[in-house]
């Protein structure tokens, strides 16, 4: 079915922070099976970011240096995006690390939160740096989100 | 005069971070960096890949691209807060 990108309206003044990301995390536990994050060289990571690397990885699933990830594209280097499987542990572990969804930013977390369905298209894509995320899904999901996360819906300019 | 100027200056300067400190020093010779790009009319990516890796010290980030968002649809780099610094493809 056609997927549609639909930004998170989310500014400055209003981070998805709080229950609506905690919410968010558990519902696509339903939808979605891994999960990816990256770090950059010139950002480097703070001992608090490596110990989040490190709590994550019994869930690692690949680890690479990628010119790109959703909503991002590198010129001349790369970036390291480490993929993990997404379950209820992983949302429980992304829940006590932060609150706010932009809040991914190094150093002091690795960054740009996204999430992936098993068939490896991209639902949710991130980029925390410029704040901005938007959801890739179909009018069908759409429909879900309205009923489950009235909050999450909301948010969503359609 | 000069003496009391100094004084003040080093007091501010106490106040930054290193962070700061490493940000200002970084913000010098970007500025440097771009005079020796701007007669030639800007820089490129390329350029970009190497002022990064050569005479930035603070948080940067770049050349990249977000390909379907409006603000950064065109080659960027971030140096520490500066937003969107445009780069020739």
């Amino acid at each position: 079915m056609c997927k549609i990108d639909i930004t998170l309206s989310c500014s400055e003044a209003s981070d998805l922070c709080g229950q609506d990301y905690f919410d968010i995390l558990d519902y696509v536990t339903e939808i979605c099976d891994s999960v990816s994050l990256v770090t950059q060289k010139s950002n480097g990571l703070s001992a608090n970011g490596h110990l989040i690397l490190e709590k994550l990885h019994p869930f690692i699933n690949e680890i690479s240096d990628a010119e790109s990830w959703p909503g991002t594209k590198l010129f001349g280097h790369t970036a390291r995006l480490y993929k993990y499987a997404y379950n209820r542990d992983v949302a429980s572990l992304l829940k006590s690390v932060t609150s706010c969804l932009f809040n991914w930013i190094q150093p002091d977390y690795p960054e740009d939160l996204c999430l992936y369905r098993p068939d490896g298209s991209v639902w949710m894509t991130t980029i925390s740096h410029e704040r901005d995320g938007y959801l890739s899904i179909t009018p069908v999901e759409i429909a879900d989100i309205k009923v489950k996360l009235p909050s999450l819906h909301a948010l969503l300019l359609i | 005069m000069r003496w009391n100027s100094l004084l003040a200056f080093g007091i501010c300067l106490a106040h930054y971070s290193t962070f700061e400190a490493d940000y200002y020093i970084g913000a010098i010779r970007l500025l440097n960096s771009a005079r020796a790009y701007s007669p030639a009319g800007g820089g490129n990516t390329s350029d970009g890949d190497s002022i990064i890796s050569g005479t930035v010290s603070p948080p940067a980030r770049g050349p990249e691209v977000h390909s379907g968002q409006p603000f950064g649809q065109f080659p960027h780099i971030h140096i520490g807060h500066v937003n969107h610094l445009p780069l020739k493809p």
